[in-house]
């Protein structure tokens, strides 16, 4: 039986703090070049910041969820690894208030349905469809569900937060008791404003289209992201001498859970995909018929990056638990992830914008993302290390008065 | 003929386990153990080899994917091709609920019929069952006597049965020899001290 | 010292202080000995309902499906409800041994032998549906595809209902592997218990196990596979039958979200039956110690995780419907709720969406009165979901002319009814014949989950709590700190 562990503090110095602002730094210079490069039109960059600031921000609050949904199951074998989402879900704060303040700047560029003579009868603009949608898509009812998104989702996050801090000062079990509150709370919250906000912020770009799927799709895709960067951290820290405790066990559970989750990825994938291929109706099968004809690269990758390489690359128990296997799979998921929010977002609002401004303009749909979005990911990912690493290190990296915690130190099986 | 085994009856599986490692580095290797439920790492401890089922299911998944996969273009695109709600000959989407059916059924039997090959199961034969408490709540060790015929082997055996904490140790002779093991031979494997190393 | 260790925080899942030697008696005991009166009167029951519902699938099968309530527009209507409802029910079993296995959720073996047996018997009474629908039963073998006797005929492989066909068999095919290998070593226990002609018998049907290490290292191999491969065949058998409706352009049908969300629905109808049946069978059989209330707290969360996931589906449905813009979705969904059919709306919408939510509350979960009776409302309620799916949505077509309102005939009932009969007769005699508990797997936990054992936990996490206590009382940052200093040095 294991002894008693004692707290462990991370320290965030050197080449972690330079490696994010070099993120940081670099990141804004790439995005400035493929600006000077390939010339600035204010819907491509903005729809490139929404989805950039969207994917870290969805990174945060999955890992929140994850945590929710571990502590609502019981599970006690994560608690060793808990400390890392519970530092990456803080994002969420800056990242809702960050998405302030692009949909405040960009939402005209990004949502072309935003603007008024769409649903004018009188109008020469005048469009029927939106006319009919215009009960969910008018801007006070979007702006009020914008603005609840980001408050709930931070509010929820802060007291998630507060609550894992209680376990460093608390022994008793009163902290794991109300950790079960706000993680039925959480799960209750975000099972409903998950789908939502993925229909308002990524579907409504091409607001003609419309697939109950489109809410669980983004869902899934970031569950298998956020469980990719919490075993590239496990690796890292181990490397740096931290969570000692973590074994090969941990290991083969995460990498089961990204296994298990890319597969339900390509299941949603499949079923979205499959269903409007067989019905084929027109103002459904248009969708992927962009995609298809201007990103063919990109529709591939999707499916090879975050269903056929984790696939063959974790199926063993053995792969599951080597470093390298794993790292590469993980960097790998990541980066096809972060397509799969490209091709949701820019080419829509594209090709959107520009056959709305200008029919006669032909309208250039790139074929896979450039400098800018690749710089704007860098920054953002910068970001966002730079607060993980910063909130790792306020709390011990081992919460030691977790009632699960020998529980996770002696997990075998 | 009767074929002679020693066996030692323990009643714990931990003791159980002990007591293998334990019997086993003294060089002793013990032909089987009865368990009434799997215990974990003892496998590994009594020296087994692996089991290679899962390559043998994952060798039978892939020959039902690509059978069905051939099959479903072979009849749609060449035998017959008949055009079905305006879909190419070739719908590879359409496929893929088929092949992933026909995968996983070809798995699961391959590997299933595999199993209970390799185990000898039969319903035509009697079991001979070395201890009526081997399925409740005894746990089996037994040791060939052909194999350790000097007396002096026999008496080592047992005492050290009884030193780790056998609760029985009794002879018997079985009319059908128990199934032979393929023993992993190197003592250094890393088996050893993955499954259960928390004492 | 023991090795074994799991937090005091969870209940025990094995009570009464049992030995292994007690978990085999007290499971094998009820295959044993006379069969009492109550068991013998509920067979009878079930087999005289079972009997009607053989009869009435003769007289459909005798005089054809004219003989059912299906007109022009309505093609579908109690068959397929029927089909679909049951293979729902059908999902509980492998979503509990395979993915809570997955997921490492110990206290899936006190329920999972009998949920897999549920499952079998529910597939069976399942795919009667689709036969005796095809009205020719008798060229029910032209759904297979095999070649040339009958010509140059293939079945059409882009066909969902095809689709239907591979997924059940296989399904089924897989689950019964899966529930019998399960089941060797709890037969090889009962075999070693009896005598003579009893002995005989089990000694078939144990195929020989002795429990060998190589037998359950093999056993354990497969298992883990057959786990892996049954966590998305269960996924792709409800998508699949989602799929029947989806790929199709009917307003109410055609939407992505269905496979997931029957999915969803299936386990949540398939716990629900199993809730039902089992609340009754640990009392009448002596099982409370195995099945304890912590075992039902588990599974109405569960029930709880896929009530609220059809709720979130049913709501996604409803507003996507309308925020298509297209009228004819948006007419499907007022039909559904303001139609003739309202009824069936509501109550599917409070059986599924509402009923589950009591059990948010914690005395809620643990009363076996509630969740019996919200069980009931569950099964109710899926039933409804799929004859508000299926009838609702066809009653009325594109064409007002040919609108129509169906009713069932009593052979429909009669039909229906007689599944129940036939799951039940199955059901019975499985209790009575083979261990309704997993009696080994049992047995694996005990040592982690007996409440003994936990009781000797608790001990050491109340020394570990003073310890901690003391650390705190100490100004725990600071004990911390030079913790963390020792690590640098």
């Amino acid at each position: 039986m294991a002894h008693l562990p004692t707290n462990e503090f991370y320290k965030f110095e050197g080449k972690e703090k330079t490696l994010s602002l070099g993120l940081i730094v670099g990141g804004v210079i790439l995005t400035v070049l493929g600006v000077v490069f390939s010339g600035f039109d204010m819907t491509h960059f903005m729809t490139s910041l929404l989805y950039n600031n969207l994917f870290f921000l969805m990174l945060g609050l999955v890992a929140a969820f994850f945590i929710a949904s571990q502590t609502m199951g019981y599970n006690g074998w994560f608690i060793l690894v808990k400390r890392l989402p519970e530092s990456m879900m803080m994002w969420t704060i800056p990242a809702a208030l960050i998405m302030g303040v692009i949909l405040f700047f960009g939402h005209k560029s990004i949502f072309h349905w935003f603007e008024p003579s769409l649903t004018d009868p009188t109008s020469s603009h005048f469009d029927a469809i939106l006319a009919s949608k215009s009960w969910w898509l008018n801007s006070t009812f979007w702006w009020a569900r914008t603005i609840a998104y980001l408050l709930l989702w931070a509010g929820l996050v802060w007291l998630m937060r507060r609550n894992a801090a209680a376990f460093d000062n608390d022994a008793s079990l009163d902290p794991y008791k109300s950790s079960m509150k706000i993680a039925g709370i959480f799960l209750f919250v975000f099972a409903v404003s998950s789908s939502t906000m993925s229909w308002d912020w990524l579907m409504s770009i091409q607001p003609h289209w419309y697939s109950t799927l489109f809410g669980w799709y983004c869902f899934i895709s970031m569950f298998v992201t956020t469980m990719a960067v919490i075993i590239l951290m496990v690796h890292h820290l181990q490397a740096k001498g931290y969570l000692k405790y973590v074994n090969k066990n941990h290991f083969h559970d995460l990498g089961k859970l990204t296994f298990a989750f890319s597969v339900a990825w390509a299941y949603l994938f499949f079923s979205q995909f499959m269903l409007i291929w067989y019905a084929n109706i027109p103002e459904e099968t248009m969708y992927y018929n962009i995609r298809i004809t201007h990103m063919p690269l990109v529709m591939w990758l999707c499916v090879i990056l975050n269903f056929v390489v984790p696939f063959f690359l974790l199926i063993t128990e053995r792969a599951k638990k080597i470093k390298g296997v794993t790292t590469i799979a993980c960097c790998l998921i990541i980066f096809g992830h972060w397509l799969d929010f490209y091709q949701m977002s820019v080419p829509g609002a594209i090709f959107n914008m520009g056959s709305f401004h200008s029919v006669q303009e032909a309208t250039v749909i790139p074929s896979f993302p450039g400098l800018m979005e690749m710089g704007m990911g860098l920054t953002f990912g910068g970001l966002f290390l730079f607060v993980t690493f910063t909130y790792l290190t306020r709390l011990s990296l081992v919460p030691v008065n977790h009632p699960f915690v020998k529980e996770s130190m002696t997990y075998h099986a | 003929m009767k074929h002679k085994y020693l066996l030692g009856l323990f009643d714990d599986e931990e003791i159980l386990l002990t007591a293998t490692e334990k019997i086993r580095s003294a060089g002793y290797q013990m032909h089987e153990i009865y368990t009434p439920f799997p215990v974990h790492g003892l496998d590994k401890a009594m020296g087994l080899q692996d089991s290679r089922l899962h390559t043998f299911g994952f060798i039978c998944g892939a020959t039902g994917t690509l059978f069905a996969l051939s099959m479903m273009s072979l009849i749609a695109a060449v035998d017959w091709p008949i055009i079905v709600g305006g879909k190419q000959f070739l719908a590879f989407p359409a496929y893929v609920p088929i092949t992933f059916e026909v995968t996983v059924l070809f798995a699961s039997i391959g590997m299933t019929v595999a199993m209970y090959l390799r185990c000898g199961f039969s319903v035509f034969t009697d079991t001979e069952v070395v201890d009526l408490r081997a399925t409740d709540d005894r746990f089996v060790m037994a040791f060939c006597e052909k194999r350790y015929s000097e007396a002096d082997d026999q008496n080592k055996i047992v005492d050290l049965l009884k030193q780790h904490g056998a609760v029985e140790i009794k002879e018997r002779g079985l009319d059908n020899e128990i199934q032979p093991n393929l023993f992993v031979m190197d003592e250094d494997d890393h088996g050893h001290d993955h499954g259960h190393g928390h004492h | 010292m023991s090795h074994y260790y799991s937090s005091s925080v969870r209940e025990p899942l094995i009570t009464g202080s049992k030995s292994y030697h007690d978990i085999t008696e007290d499971i094998a005991k009820n295959t044993e000995g006379t069969p009492g009166l109550k068991w013998i009167i509920a067979l009878g029951i079930s087999g005289f309902v079972a009997l009607i519902g053989v009869l009435c699938i003769a007289w459909t099968i005798w005089k054809g499906i004219g003989v059912w309530g299906l007109n022009k527009t309505v093609g579908w209507a109690w068959d397929i409800t029927n089909f679909v409802w049951w293979i729902g029910i059908g999902h509980a079993g492998t979503l509990i041994s395979a993915i809570l296995f997955l997921f490492r959720q110990k206290w899936r073996t006190g329920v999972n032998r009998a949920a897999e047996a549920m499952t079998i018997f529910a597939v069976i009474c399942a795919g009667l549906f689709p036969l005796i629908h095809m009205g020719r039963i008798w060229d029910a073998m032209f759904i297979f595809p095999y070649p040339n006797s009958r010509g140059i005929l293939w079945p059409n492989f882009i066909s969902p209902l095809l689709w239907d066909v591979f997924a059940i068999s296989t399904y089924f095919t897989v689950s019964l592997l899966f529930w019998y290998t399960g089941l060797l070593p709890d037969i090889a226990t009962l075999r070693d218990r009896s005598k003579g002609m009893r002995r005989w018998i089990y000694d078939r049907l144990s195929f020989g196990w002795t429990g060998t290490a190589k037998q359950w290292q093999r056993f354990e191999d497969l298992s883990l596979v057959l786990a892996g491969l049954a966590t998305p065949l269960v996924l792709s058998v409800h998508s699949i039958v989602s799929f029947d409706f989806a790929t199709s352009v009917i307003p109410g049908w055609h939407t992505t979200i269905f496979p997931p969300y029957f999915v969803a629905g299936a386990i949540f109808s398939g716990f629900a039956m199993v809730l039902t049946l089992m609340l009754i069978a640990r009392v009448i059989m002596g099982l409370e110690d195995y099945i304890t209330i912590a075992h039902i707290e588990s599974m109405n969360k569960v029930i709880l995780l896929t009530g609220s996931i059809v709720g979130v589906a049913y709501i996604t449905e409803l507003v996507i419907a309308f925020y298509s813009g297209n009228i004819y979705e948006m007419y499907a969904f007022k039909n559904r709720a303001l139609g003739p059919y309202w009824w069936s709306y509501w109550g599917m919408m409070s059986c599924n969406v509402i009923a589950p939510q009591f059990f948010w509350f914690r005395p809620l979960r643990r009363s076996i009165v509630v969740t019996f009776i919200l069980s009931i409302f569950i099964n109710i309620g899926m039933w409804f979901e799929r004859f508000v799916i299926i009838v609702t949505s066809l009653h009325r077509d594109y064409i007002p002319s040919s609108w129509s309102y169906y009713s069932p005939t009593w052979v429909e009932v009669g039909i229906y009814v007689g599944t129940m009969g036939i799951f039940m007769t199955l059901f019975l005699i499985f209790c009575r014949t083979l261990p309704v508990v997993a009696i080994a797997e049992v047995k694996a936990i005990l040592k982690t989950s007996g409440d003994q054992y936990m009781n000797e936990f608790a001990k050491v996490d109340e020394a570990d709590y003073k310890v901690r206590e003391q650390i705190l009382a100490g100004g725990g940052s600071n004990v911390a700190g030079v913790a963390h200093d020792k690590d640098d040095e």
